[in-house]
């Protein structure tokens, strides 16, 4: 089998190796020659394979191929067995057929390229070919072939231009005819239903600025140049264009398996790289996280760096410590050594003093004599001893010690053992920098009592401590105190007017301290609040001095030390949200009042008799109104309405603050919510809407034990979460527990009856004492009041997360969460009250509620 | 607001005036809706610390106020109480401080954890200083020299060379010293102090100008006012409440006690008998087992109401320069009287007949004249009981803690604006 090494066409070689282009080429141009070679004589020079010549044999007489290499000679003799075949191995350049003028067609295809001599070629052709006979000869274009392409053929020895072959074909041929050949992409158009006839036509196309336009034939440049040469003049008719077509579509399908292989090629690759391009990027990613780690480390090694060097200088301090320390050490065992032998010379002569003579005749006249006259404990011998030392003293330490002892010990007095001097300090005169100038006016200060308690004495001692006003009075309107609040009052110089306790109001009780107080100025106060400094009164009135327009002054509450947590939040709440002042503040306001907000009404009303200071001349156009809480709120409005200004003192303030359970709060919410809408005119908590009692009361029972459940479920270890953790649980708890109490609400009164929880059971008592049974439920109303309740509690993590940790306080937290809840429910309540009372549809039920929840507020 | 309270040491291992006065103003703080954190230094504590930056931290909690307690890795380093800076600190300063963003750091004792005021400049947090001693300008925090003698001031730093710190060693040291004193008070914005007394301390010696005076307050929790009538038969109780240490003066108390020796007196002495075992032994000496003189021993903070109704008039007989000390506070709170030298801020809080007694003390040789002003006030009291009556009409209460944190609250904010404007 001959072997492809591209010098020569083999036919059998798969399209897929060598490309369909290559067969189109050498199959067609001997198929184009065959019209030329019908019952002729053929030579095929440079036969090659054989398969051209096979391919004349066809047509043609008969035919015979030469070819210079061997085993294509064998290959094709063995190949093409055909009676008018016969193949000769020999040169083109010395052709093995003897004679001349034998052949009728020599064919000539893609072999002139291969030689050097042209000449010699021609020579031989021209012997072997008829005088009438025909040269078919093919070369490739070198132009397009080699020069445009690039491509160098390393089998083409010398191939030619078009010019030069048509040289030396005229050199040898008078009459020539050349022929272009190319593979071209096409379209077939072919009678499908009639028989095909000769002519044809062709349309030539050409691809420019991606489009398709059509071109002239004579614009296509051919790869190869196929000469027709004959000495006579050839048949018109056979000059005619010809056409390969490859119904298999073989060197599309090649190209197309090509870009199947290399856009799977591609896809693999793609993929290839997205894998390297994110290995890439995480090792970046890696290398940049070394990076930071290094310098860390090198920040690290800096620090440690630094500090070694800070211990080694500690190190070196110790050191010279150490030398200094032990010298002293040193220089000290060297004075216990000689002590030690100054003690034992002295021992030795004290021995040696005792056995002598001397020594133990005075010892003898000692006992004897001594012990006669100055006998063992008794006074005389106290005395002996005495003398004893004071005669020592005076011998070793001289008459001054003596005489001190002596005196000291006379006078009772001890030795003096420290000496104290206290050295001159210039003491510069501090200038007393917050004692203010007096205000020349005066202030009553005007407080309801009953029984006001121990630390009501502390309260008067600090408003008669008050400085920096000229006169201030105090006024008490008591009404039964049963306590020492009259004592009390009585020691402080205070007035005292009493009224009958079922004829106290707060609005008309502090009217009635108003018309019997003396001074320019009325302070409100409680009687549990406690003025800070020595200048708050002076504070208020200071403000008051600077502008007659501002009516009243209100300042700060601040809670006491030992108020529970939800009295802190209660405050904390108070000033951050419903009044949001965080600073002293005037508030004025000339416009409709009626327009504003619920939140900015009340803001702007936000007198506190808690304590105030009211400008009396002022006071007295307005007085309090008789209701039953608010009043103070009620005179600030008006003040703004009739276009005076209140103001806020922030940086003043009074203590005061109650831990109350959580019952309270549940008849302290309804009063308020109820006094609070009728005077700002809106209710800023609209947690009923268009339902009925029982649904009211059922919305309040579900939350009541769904907030059981969410708290008793609570384990020990919730209250070691962060405090932020711990709220977030029980309201998400809460949420479920409620949707499960919802959905379950038949069972809920029997709940209500087995609840266990303290201090839930004062509002479950008072939800029981009220004659009304919830029976139905309104999901609407329920998720109002859910909401409702989960405000205020999101309010209430906003505080309480100020604590790490809620652990100290569990049961303070605990509370909180039911006295928010008995907030909600008597804010429930009176929206339900409210909505009934503009409808004028309160009914004998719903008023027996309102005033069993309106007492002890 | 966001608060950090920095002290020398805390409860619950120290709980003297410095640390109850850091608890009590955090504790009201909360209540008043404040953040609140304190930052300590761990100065006998070892268990339980983790290691950051360098030093070692630990996380605890107080009667609800959350504590971060830092030390050195070594236990006790040696000048740890003596300089102002320690930058083997700044590290976890740095880091604490950067853990959580807070508004204002408030220095109750700078000692130990002078680092935090560094860390807490770099970042732009307003720094309030209270002088609760003279640690900043005294490294003995008491200003007694080693001899027992009250100092005349530090000269800079050449008068503790002199009196208290000697050698080479101590020379580059107590400079240092003292120019980071310097460099401290450049960082703070505000400083206060709770009497007259100490800002005139600080103030006359230039290290700082223009010292808020707001006055130590009292948790009135649990104060049980005592409202005993005093007749011309009743016995009266001295209560001496305070270590036992000389400079606090104890042993002029019981040297006036026994001049008198009144019969319708007694002495009860409350302190730790063993802090100074010598000191106690010349107590126990001066008192030669009188048995009107009674040796108490330590008494709990709670244990205060009750020891107030046992006693009629407290002593404060110190022979330094006390400042506002708190058992004289609480006795103010409970209506008892007092009798103090008149060294330092006691007789800012103690006006002679008004409502107590005071007595001069020092240029004397004699612990015998020193006695005898107090002998005298004992004299006059032990002749006329009736006389406590006056004293505790006029005694006047003092602030309590809620006036205490409302005043460094307004300043806070104060400060606070300042920065953000």
């Amino acid at each position: 089998m001959l072997e492809w090494t591209g010098e020569r066409y083999l036919p059998f070689i798969e399209p897929s190796v060598c490309g369909a282009q290559i067969h189109y080429e050498h199959l067609h141009r001997y198929a184009f020659v065959a019209q030329y070679v019908k019952g002729k004589k053929v030579l095929d020079l440079a036969s090659g394979e054989g398969y051209g010549t096979n391919i004349l044999s066809k047509t043609a007489d008969y035919v015979v191929g030469v070819e210079i290499d061997h085993q294509a000679v064998i290959h094709a003799s063995n190949t093409y067995i055909k009676e008018n075949i016969e193949f000769k191995e020999g040169s083109i350049l010395s052709i093995p057929i003897t004679g001349e003028k034998i052949f009728d067609v020599i064919v000539c295809f893609e072999a002139i390229e291969h030689i050097e001599d042209h000449g010699t070629l021609f020579t031989e052709i021209k012997r072997l070919l008829k005088e009438n006979g025909i040269l078919i000869i093919s070369t490739p274009n070198k132009k397009l072939y080699s020069d445009d392409s690039g491509y160098i053929n390393q089998f083409h020895i010398k191939e030619l231009y078009y010019s030069e072959f048509l040289t030396i074909l005229k050199k040898n041929f008078s009459n020539i005819h050349v022929f272009g050949q190319r593979v071209f992409s096409g379209s077939s158009i072919y009678p499908a239903s009639m028989k095909a006839t000769n002519s044809s036509s062709e349309f030539v196309i050409s691809l420019e600025n991606s489009r398709f336009s059509f071109d002239k034939d004579d614009e296509k440049v051919p790869i190869y140049f196929i000469a027709i040469a004959s000495n006579e003049k050839l048949n018109p008719n056979t000059i005619q264009r010809s056409y390969l077509v490859d119904k298999s579509n073989t060197e599309i399908v090649i190209f197309q398996d090509i870009i199947k292989q290399n856009s799977a090629t591609i896809h693999s690759l793609e993929h290839t790289i997205i894998q390297k391009d994110s290995f890439l990027a995480a090792s970046t990613a890696n290398i940049q996280s070394l990076e930071q780690v290094v310098i860390q480390k090198d920040s690290q090694l800096t620090a440690i760096s630094g500090k070694v060097q800070s211990l080694e200088q500690i190190l070196s301090i110790k050191d010279q410590q150490l030398l200094e320390l032990s010298d002293q050490l040193q220089s000290l065992r060297e004075q216990v050594q000689s002590l030690r032998e100054q003690v034992q010379s002295l021992r030795d002569e004290n021995n040696s003093m005792k056995q002598s003579m001397t020594y133990q005749l005075s010892m003898k006249f000692h006992k004897k004599i001594i012990g006669k006259l100055f006998p063992e404990d008794t006074r005389r011998r106290r005395f002996y001893y005495l003398g004893l030392k004071g005669g020592r003293l005076f011998i070793n330490e001289g008459w001054n010690s003596f005489w001190i002892q002596f005196k000291a010990k006379l006078l009772h007095k001890p030795i003096p053992w420290e000496k104290i001097t206290v050295p001159s300090i210039n003491y510069t005169d501090v200038q007393k920098s917050d004692d203010k100038i007096p205000i020349a006016t005066s202030v009553s200060v005007i407080i309801p009592t009953k029984n006001a308690g121990p630390g009501f004495e502390a309260n008067l001692e600090k408003i008669s401590r008050q400085k920096g006003i000229q006169t201030t009075e105090i006024v008490i309107i008591d009404s039964g105190s049963t306590d020492k609040t009259l004592e009390i009052a009585r020691k402080y110089g205070a007035k005292i007017f009493q009224i009958d306790e079922e004829n106290f109001n707060h609005g008309t009780t502090r009217n009635f301290g108003a018309e019997n107080a003396s001074g320019e100025y009325l302070c409100f106060l409680v009687q549990d609040a406690f003025p800070i400094g020595y200048y708050w009164l002076y504070e208020m009135v200071d403000v008051l001095n600077k502008d007659q327009q501002i009516a009243a002054v209100t300042c700060r509450q601040i809670p006491r030390s030992d108020a529970d947590l939800f009295a802190c939040f209660g405050l904390w709440q108070h000033y951050t949200h419903t009044l949001d002042a965080n600073s002293d503040r005037i508030y004025e306001y000339h416009s409709d009042f009626n327009a504003l907000s619920g939140e900015e009404k009340r803001r702007l009303a936000g007198l506190d008799d808690v304590s105030c200071l009211v400008r009396k001349n002022i006071f007295e156009k307005f007085w309090f109104r008789k209701i039953q809480s608010s009043e103070d709120l009620d005179l600030g409005k008006r003040f703004i309405q009739e276009g005076y200004k209140n103001a806020f003192l922030f940086s003043s303030g009074v203590i005061h603050s109650h831990n109350r359970d959580a019952g309270y709060f549940l008849n302290r919410s309804f009063v308020d919510t109820k006094t609070v809408t009728d005077i700002i005119g809106h209710n800023t908590q609209q947690i009923t809407d268009n339902c009925t009692l029982s649904e009211a009361f059922g919305s309040i029972i579900i939350l009541y034990n769904s907030l059981n459940f969410t708290l008793f479920s609570l384990g020990k270890s919730a209250f070691s979460l962060p405090t932020r953790e711990l709220c977030m649980k029980i309201r998400l708890n809460l949420m479920n527990n409620f949707r499960y109490c919802e959905q379950n609400y038949d069972q809920n009164e029997s709940l209500l009856e087995n609840s266990e929880c303290s201090p839930g059971d004062q509002i479950l008592a008072l939800l029981k004492n009220l004659d009304h049974k919830p029976e139905y439920t309104n999901k609407k109303q329920n998720n109002l009041i859910l909401d409702q309740y989960l405000w205020v509690i999101n309010n209430f993590l906003e505080y309480v997360e100020i604590f790490d940790s809620i652990e100290a306080k569990k049961d303070e937290f605990i509370d909180s969460y039911y006295k928010i809840f008995s907030v909600v429910s008597g804010a429930s309540i009176a929206s339900y009250y409210l909505q009934k009372s503009v409808m004028n549809d309160i009914g004998k039920e719903l008023e027996q509620i309102n005033l069993k929840l309106s007492k002890g507020v | 607001m966001k608060i950090l309270f920095a002290v020398h040491q805390f409860f619950p291992n120290h709980y003297t005036g410095t640390e109850r006065l850091v608890l009590n103003l955090g504790k009201q703080m909360q209540k008043m809706g404040h953040r609140v954190k304190v930052i300590t230094y761990a100065i006998t504590e070892t268990e339980g610390f983790t290691e950051k930056n360098g030093a070692l931290f630990r996380k605890y909690s107080y009667q609800g106020v959350p504590v971060i307690a830092v030390r050195h890795k070594i236990a006790n380093p040696s000048l740890v109480s003596f300089s102002i800076f320690d930058t083997s600190l700044s590290g976890i300063m740095d880091e604490i401080l950067s853990e959580e963003q807070f508004d204002i750091l408030h220095v109750c004792h700078p000692m130990r954890i002078g680092e935090i005021i560094k860390s807490a400049h770099t970042k732009g947090i307003p720094i309030i200083l209270t002088l609760t001693d003279f640690w900043l300008i005294c490294p003995r925090g008491i200003a007694i020299t080693q001899n027992g003698v009250l100092c005349e001031g530090s000269d800079d730093g050449k008068n503790c060379l002199k009196e208290c710190y000697s050698g080479d060693f101590w020379k580059n040291k107590i400079v240092e010293r003292f120019q980071q004193t310097t460099e401290l008070f450049n960082y703070i914005s505000c400083v206060v102090s709770a009497t007259r007394f100490m800002k005139m301390m600080f103030e006359n010696r230039n290290f700082y100008q223009d010292i808020h005076l707001i006055r130590f307050g009292k948790d009135f929790k649990n104060i049980q006012k005592n409202n005993k009538n005093y007749s011309r038969d009743s016995i009266v109780t001295i209560g001496y409440l305070s270590s036992l240490n000389p400079h606090k003066g104890a042993h002029l108390l019981l040297e006036a006690f026994m001049q008198v020796n009144p019969q319708n007196m007694r002495i009860k002495v409350y302190g730790d008998t063993l802090s100074d075992p010598e000191y106690f032994t010349i107590l126990k000496k001066i008192s030669r087992g009188h048995p009107h003189i009674e040796f108490c021993g330590k008494y709990a903070y709670e244990e205060m109401s009750q020891i107030f109704e046992k006693i009629d008039i407290i002593a404060v007989p110190s022979i330094w320069w006390e400042n506002s000390p708190l058992v004289l506070l609480r006795a103010m709170a409970h209506k008892v009287p007092a009798i103090v030298s008149d060294l330092g801020g006691l007789t800012e809080i103690v006006k002679d007949g008004v409502n107590g007694f005071t007595f001069a003390v020092g240029y004397t040789d004699s612990l015998a004249d020193n006695s005898k002003n107090i002998s005298e006030i004992i004299r006059k009291i032990s002749e006329n009981p009736e006389i406590l009556n006056d004293l505790k009409a006029n005694i006047q209460s003092p602030p309590r803690i809620e006036e205490e944190a409302f005043e460094y609250e307004i300043l806070f904010r104060t400060q606070l604006h300042k920065t953000l404007d």
